[in-house]
């Protein structure tokens, strides 16, 4: 295995000790010799609380010691690089109050919550970011793939898009790159992925070791910090926070979770405005079935009926009108695929 | 007559003792699942520098479980842990897909050490809560154990942070290390 180079480990003990990447950028503690841990994702020195925590969202965290660094590494966590703990600040934590920072000596939940409103939900990262601004201090996507290279050139914050998202799009079977996929089609698409468990499990199983347990709340993030709804409205370009002032009750809690959005174009899918999200005319004008098990068919319903064909369109209600009266159908305008 | 009652008798109280080594990547979750089986609470932890070793009992059964350091420098440290090892434990951060090549290729070298010949393996494909974590049955496939020849092995998906599958995965070592005594 390669080792660190001299000149390799002497800049980074420079960079180490910079007075500014002596203190946690998250909850402020001070080593005076300078700390042992750097989350690379995010180019911070960090204290062994604020590590654990970003470890736990699988942010990559380095050890100075441990670990080994090549100088490309090492110089990218310059700051004239956009690296360090005060480009961190400012980009992420540049609208924090002092009430609102993670007490040292929290439990690691604390933390966990700190780190995930800073980092993953953006709550008090600056609001304009500028082009070069962005170029500079925002994690680079190292090997980031066609699909989110497209799209770089639509607007500034698209870069702040993480892993996350593009997974979210890897994931996704169908969602037209760069077009909104209507609610209930990310959502039939969760059913089925749920439902794809059992018979994958079921065919391991037979093959003798492996069994899969489908593990509670597998989708969303509500055990730590709140639903998963949440995660979108970090990937689109979602001015989302920004209608939530910091302080303010977290809205989210209350939502109906939603299904993991892929939208870039379309507006933001957020929790706090989920229903607007796909009664929004689009360009998409694609008739969905809409599943009678779906969870949220029957809101759907309703919703038709209240808006008549401009929403009834957008859905191929057939598969749940079985049944049902015949003033409902004539109300939803459905029409029959 | 007496022969037999100790007998039964050291077979209902005594309990076995196995030598499990944990090992993985770096910020696996490795010392989190361990101190988590023994204390029940989340810890934070440093970096391991050398190794955390603690007794763990589970279902008559003392599991000497070996936490080894994961980090790219003290990796090449591994192999002084090898011998005597009855089961395996190998963390895989299920979110983490840049590395989890990274994590194969560790895999595959230290399944060739003649002193791991005897050993069971059990994955553990943790950090599940979050979103977008590979599922058990991808990490199955990304950590190519199904080429595996001549190895017990198993894959249990958890949440190091709640619990959640660790005991499963002991369950399946007890059954499997008995089984073959």
């Amino acid at each position: 295995m390669a080792e660190t180079d001299k000149a390799t480990a002497r800049e980074l003990q420079r960079i180490r000790r910079l007075p500014k990447n002596r203190v946690c950028p998250n909850c402020l503690k001070e080593e005076s010799l300078g700390f042992g841990a750097v989350c690379t994702t995010f180019k911070t020195f960090i204290c062994h609380d604020c590590k654990s925590a970003h470890q736990s969202f699988s942010h990559r965290c380095k050890s100075v010691q441990m670990s080994v660094w090549t100088m490309e590494e090492v110089k990218s966590l310059d700051e004239s690089n956009g690296g360090g703990n005060a480009a961190a600040e400012r980009h992420f934590l540049s609208r924090l109050t002092e009430k609102e920072r993670v007490k040292q000596g929290s439990s690691p939940d604390a933390y966990k919550r700190f780190i995930e409103r800073a980092y993953i939900k953006l709550r008090w990262a600056e609001a304009e970011v500028t082009e070069g601004d962005t170029q500079a201090a925002l994690p680079k996507l190292e090997s980031a793939p066609a699909e989110s290279m497209e799209q770089s050139d639509e607007k500034p914050r698209k870069s702040r898009k993480s892993r996350r998202q593009r997974e979210g799009k890897l994931r996704s079977p169908d969602g037209p790159d760069g077009k909104s996929v209507p609610l209930q089609e990310a959502d039939h698409w969760q059913l089925q992925q749920h439902s794809q468990l059992e018979p994958e499990s079921a065919s391991y199983a037979s093959y003798g070791w492996l069994s899969y347990e489908p593990v509670e709340n597998y989708w969303g993030w509500d055990q730590h910090a709140g639903p998963c709804a949440s995660y979108p409205s970090m990937m689109a370009p979602s001015a989302h926070w920004k209608e939530d002032p910091p302080g303010s009750p977290r809205k989210e809690q209350e939502e109906p979770r939603g299904p993991p959005s892929v939208s870039t174009a379309s507006p933001p899918f957020s929790a706090a405005s989920w229903s607007t999200a796909w009664s929004t005319p689009t360009a998409k004008a694609a008739s969905l079935p809409l599943d009678p098990t779906n969870p949220w068919a029957e809101d759907v319903l309703q919703l038709c009926e209240k808006h008549g064909q401009n929403v009834a369109g957008r859905f191929d209600l057939s598969p749940v009108m079985a049944g049902r009266s015949s003033q409902l159908v004539r109300n939803c305008g459905a029409v029959p695929k | 007559m007496g022969l037999l009652f100790s007998k039964i008798w050291a077979r209902m109280v005594s309990s076995k003792e196995m030598r499990i080594l944990m090992l993985g990547l770096d910020a696996a979750g490795k010392t989190t699942i361990l101190y988590r089986l023994k204390l029940a609470e989340v810890v934070t932890t440093i970096p391991t520098v050398g190794f955390n070793v603690e007794t763990v009992e589970y279902k008559n059964i003392k599991f000497n479980v070996w936490d080894v350091g994961g980090q790219d420098k003290i990796r090449k440290l591994w192999r002084f842990y090898y011998q005597g090892t009855d089961g395996l434990i190998f963390v895989v951060d299920s979110s983490d897909r840049d590395r989890i090549n990274d994590a194969k290729e560790e895999l595959q070298h230290l399944l060739q050490h003649d002193e791991l010949r005897d050993a069971v393996l059990l994955v553990l494909a943790n950090k599940q809560d979050l979103p977008y974590a590979m599922p058990a049955a991808e990490i199955v496939e990304k950590l190519e154990l199904k080429h595996l020849q001549n190895r017990a092995w198993y894959c249990q998906s958890t949440v190091a942070s709640t619990g959640d599958g660790l005991y499963e995965g002991l369950d399946w070592l007890s059954r499997t290390l008995s089984a073959r005594q």
